[in-house]
């Protein structure tokens, strides 16, 4: 039996005692509403599960009160009025997320996904972390939304008060709202739920109106996408706190590599004016990657792509945490990265293989200028199709041979779900390896399961944040690759998860490391100019997996 | 006499209520794109798979193709079928859903029926057949779903009172319409009623027992269907095709980058500590 029958035909629903209801979100203390248990999540054969090393003193310290998990290392010692100012200020967010001017960006579909779903938990059966959970209620798409609802309606419609007058009332405390400010951070954004939805509702859309509404009104927000997020981006330049100084030296640094590792000698361009490309990729690859950053240069470089790249801050690092949680930062550092393109008197700017990024470059940009205005005339495009247009072009020799491997290819929601880039990827990979080597993930393309890292889930490292993602929220994806690599999984081969995504690069990283994926089945990951790079017939071959791991 | 009027009003409330909720809806600002693949007016094969214009190396500079039949044709999947409850709800609603929205479009064509019939005639046997499969089939549909949103833990847990209460209205309204239908004396009734409404003669028409019911009840749904769930209908249209479906990059001198102009100068408002709330839009993020 495949493994994704699996997951729909051995977890069930737990219908008894312990299904979570909504008024139990509001229930004073910070016990956490029930425990997830090994045995009712999604088991996947050859994988050992990880402990919960939760200490003791966590529960008390912080507040775990949702599933005993939290992303908010602030110790919670909140007084009785500032629990009732912060429900007040909770209300008044609610208020603005209404409000057409201080939510103009997302006041249209946010206001019909409040109103309109009809509760037929269609979407449910898209959710990876439901499912990977053991379908928990809490973790239903809808459940998140549901509680918003009833706020919403309460406070603000008829059918609340009508409901409340039939007995129906949910009480609105600091408790309920700390632990929905929990929740919004159980959803990955990636908004598969929304294709199963026979209304159009957008329950991923929604939990990113929460997140917004608990960051713009109140501050809170994972540190790992605010402080050390955005808000170091805006300061130092990047979010991984590299500064100018630390581009210049790493790129001196990386032209030294590829000299070493191919013996050519190519001039990495930085901050050349009118050039035809701003290059601008996730800057946590040049710690992370830099041979991924590397394949670029060379590729470029091959085939005389006329780029620069950017020292400005902010135009090193092209991430744009805000997509994840703020429309404020949002818009901030989009329009950074834009007077930086301008500035270089750049036409476009090319975005690498990063997929929050390329959605906000290409897809949410579009929005947050008037066209007519100077930044808006930069070009925003993604490299996917212009890697294919050159691997097409034949102006490379490339030798598919050098890539023997078994693949699969994992589909970054962004850009996949999000924006529609499905083939060129696709086509770049069936060029450049051996045939039949390529083994698609069922299910692929726009229905794509998320990894498990997407709209910050990837970074968020605090408290037992980590525990849960390993244990919840890279599972579904875990068990697609090991379903997929099934046939050759005893093969002394390696198998490799093309990606296009840094997030998505890193969480597959996480799970080989925790459940040792390449030492027991020789499973990893790689970016998709690697693979180019490393096919090219006039430099020896690029890369070298078991010296990378 | 009452009646009559009182169908002109509900009538009147229901189209004026509708297009009240659309044009609210188009009052509030643009919003930031937000689609969702597949988009069913990419053309050929894209919309297939999944594909946008964003697959191609410099998109811009051509020109965007639509293909707004597909765009059309992919709701009817949903209205007619219910594809996604279909596919995807384990709760088995669908059987019961499918037979509510049909008792909703059979019941919807008997009463345009009856309407031509006023002026044109239509064989009684059509008529009947219509408001028979309609009323029956949404009464047994209502019913499924009341019972499985009783006795399911989930979905009971996913109704509220409100829900409750919609639904029983609509069982109302079905059953009336059943039993109107399947006498010959209640159909007559409904034709002296049609006609009329339709000649605007408010005392030609004496309607009573389960016919005056039932179209009383007909005028209740109607008026309070554009301020309920059941407005979910009409949304439909504007979540797909005015959210999820639309990808039209923004072009110069066009009403939306108008609108995009004039947004960036709302006042920002929000007081977490990195937002400067008295400033607009643009000016927070210029910096
Ligand atoms: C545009 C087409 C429509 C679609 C795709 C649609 C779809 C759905 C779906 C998926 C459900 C939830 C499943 C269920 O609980 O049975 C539902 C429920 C419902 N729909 Fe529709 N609907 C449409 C139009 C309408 C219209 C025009 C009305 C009435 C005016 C209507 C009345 C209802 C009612 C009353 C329910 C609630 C059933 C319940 O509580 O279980 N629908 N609809
Ligand atoms: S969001 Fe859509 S699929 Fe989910 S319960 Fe609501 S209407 Fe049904
Ligand atoms: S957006 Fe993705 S993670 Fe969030 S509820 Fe929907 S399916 Fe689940």
């Amino acid at each position: 039996m495949s493994l994704c029958n699996f997951i729909r035909q051995e977890l069930e629903e737990k219908n008894g005692e312990d299904k979570v209801c909504f008024k139990e979100l509001s229930k004073p203390g910070k016990e956490p509403l029930f425990k997830l248990e090994e045995k009712e999540m999604l088991k996947i054969p050859g994988i050992e599960e990880v402990k919960d090393q939760t200490p003791e003193n966590w529960y008390q310290t912080y507040n775990l009160s949702l599933d005993g998990y939290s992303m908010f290392p602030q110790p919670d010692t909140i007084s009785e009025e500032d629990k009732v100012e912060i429900v007040k200020r909770f209300l008044n967010g609610l208020e603005k997320l209404l409000n057409p001017k201080f939510n103009w960006t997302f006041i249209r579909p946010f206001k019909l996904s409040l109103e309109n779903c009809v509760r037929c938990n269609t979407c449910a059966e898209a959710c990876h972390l439901y499912l990977a959970s053991g379908r928990k209620e809490i973790y239903r798409p809808n459940f998140r939304s549901e509680i918003l609802r009833k706020i919403y309606e309460k406070h603000f419609t008829l059918t609340g008060k009508l409901n409340a007058l039939l007995g129906e009332e949910i009480d609105i405390t600091y408790d309920l709202i700390r632990r929905l400010f929990e929740l919004a951070y159980r959803c990955t954004l990636c908004r598969r739920c929304v294709l199963y939805c026979p209304i159009g509702v957008d329950n991923g859309l929604i939990a990113r109106e929460l997140r917004k509404l608990f960051s713009q009104e109140l501050g809170w927000a994972p540190p790992e996408v605010h402080q050390k997020g955005t808000r170091l981006h805006l300061k130092a330049g990047s979010s991984t706190g590299m500064n100018p100084q630390g581009i210049r030296d790493t790129i001196a640094f990386l032209e030294e590599e590829i000299a070493e590792k191919t013996g050519k000698k190519i001039k990495i361009p930085v901050d050349k004016k009118g050039a035809e490309y701003l290059f601008i990729h996730n800057a946590g690859e040049y710690i992370s990657w830099p041979d991924h950053m590397e394949a670029f240069f060379l590729l470029f470089d091959a085939v005389g792509i006329n780029y620069t790249l950017s020292s400005e801050p902010l135009g090193y690092d092209g991430v744009n945490y805000g997509a994840w949680y703020d429309d404020v930062e949002l818009a901030r550092i989009a329009v950074n990265h834009l007077k930086i393109a301008h500035s270089l008197g750049v036409k476009k700017i090319l975005v690498g293989e990063c997929g929050h990024a390329h959605k906000v470059f290409c897809v949410v940009l579009d929005r947050l200028l008037p066209a007519s205005s100077p930044l808006a005339e930069i070009k925003r495009e993604s490299c996917l199709p212009l890697v294919w247009e050159i691997v097409k072009s034949g102006k490379l020799k490339l030798d598919p041979s050098r890539n023997d491997f078994y693949f699969t290819l994992h589909d970054s929601c962004n850009i996949v779900r999000l924006m529609g880039i499905v083939r060129p990827q696709r086509e770049v990979l069936n060029r450049i390896v051996p045939q039949g080597r390529i083994k698609e993930m069922n299910p692929n393309g726009v229905k794509n399961y998320c990894c498990g890292g997407g709209s910050g889930f990837a970074i968020m490292g605090s408290l037992n944040f980590p525990t849960f993602r390993k244990k919840v929220g890279i599972k579904v994806k875990l068990c697609q690759i090991m379903e997929t690599f099934q046939d050759v999984l005893k093969e002394d081969k390696i198998k490799l998860v093309v990606a296009t995504c840094s997030n998505c690069k890193g969480t597959i990283r996480e799970m080989e490391h925790t459940y040792h994926l390449f030492e027991k089945y020789k499973i990893t990951h790689c970016g998709l100019v690697d693979l180019v790079v490393n096919a090219m017939t006039d430099i020896p071959p690029f890369l070298n997996f078991e010296e990378m791991i | 006499m009452g009646m009559v009027v009182f169908t002109y009003v509900a009538f009147l409330v229901c189209v004026v209520g509708i297009a009240y909720r659309f044009y609210r809806f188009y009052k509030l600002p643009v919003n930031i794109r937000w689609e969702v693949y597949p988009v069913p007016h990419e053309p050929g094969e894209k919309k297939q798979y999944g594909g946008s214009y964003l697959e191609d190396v410099a998109w811009y500079e051509k020109e965007l193709k639509k293909d707004h039949v597909g765009e059309w044709l992919e709701p009817l999947k949903e209205i007619l079928w219910l594809e996604r409850v279909k596919k995807y709800n384990r709760y088995g609603l669908w059987i019961w859903s499918f037979c509510l929205h049909w008792g909703l479009w059979l019941m919807f064509l008997f009463v345009v029926l009856m309407l031509i019939n006023t002026k044109i005639f239509i064989p009684l046997g059509l008529i009947k057949t219509a408001g028979i499969l309609g009323y029956g089939l949404g009464s047994l549909g209502v019913l499924g779903l009341l019972v499985k949103r009783t006795i399911h833990p989930t979905l009971k847990l996913y109704t509220s009172p409100i829900d409750r209460v919609n639904l029983l209205l609509l069982l109302a309204l079905f059953v009336t319409g059943f039993l109107m239908v399947v006498s010959d004396e209640g159909l007559k009734h409904a034709f002296f009623y049609f006609n009329a409404i339709l000649s605007f003669a408010p005392q030609e028409t004496k309607v009573k027992g389960v016919v005056f019911w039932h179209f009383f009840i007909f005028n209740i749904f109607i008026l309070y269907l554009p301020f309920s769930k059941f407005f979910h209908g009409p949304a439909k249209y504007l979540t797909y095709h005015k959210i999820l479906w639309d990808d039209m990059p923004q072009s110069k001198g066009s009403k939306i980058e108008k609108l995009i102009e004039k947004q960036l100068g709302y006042q920002v408002g929000w007081s977490g500590p990195h937002v400067k709330p008295e400033k607009t839009w643009l000016e927070n993020a210029q910096n």
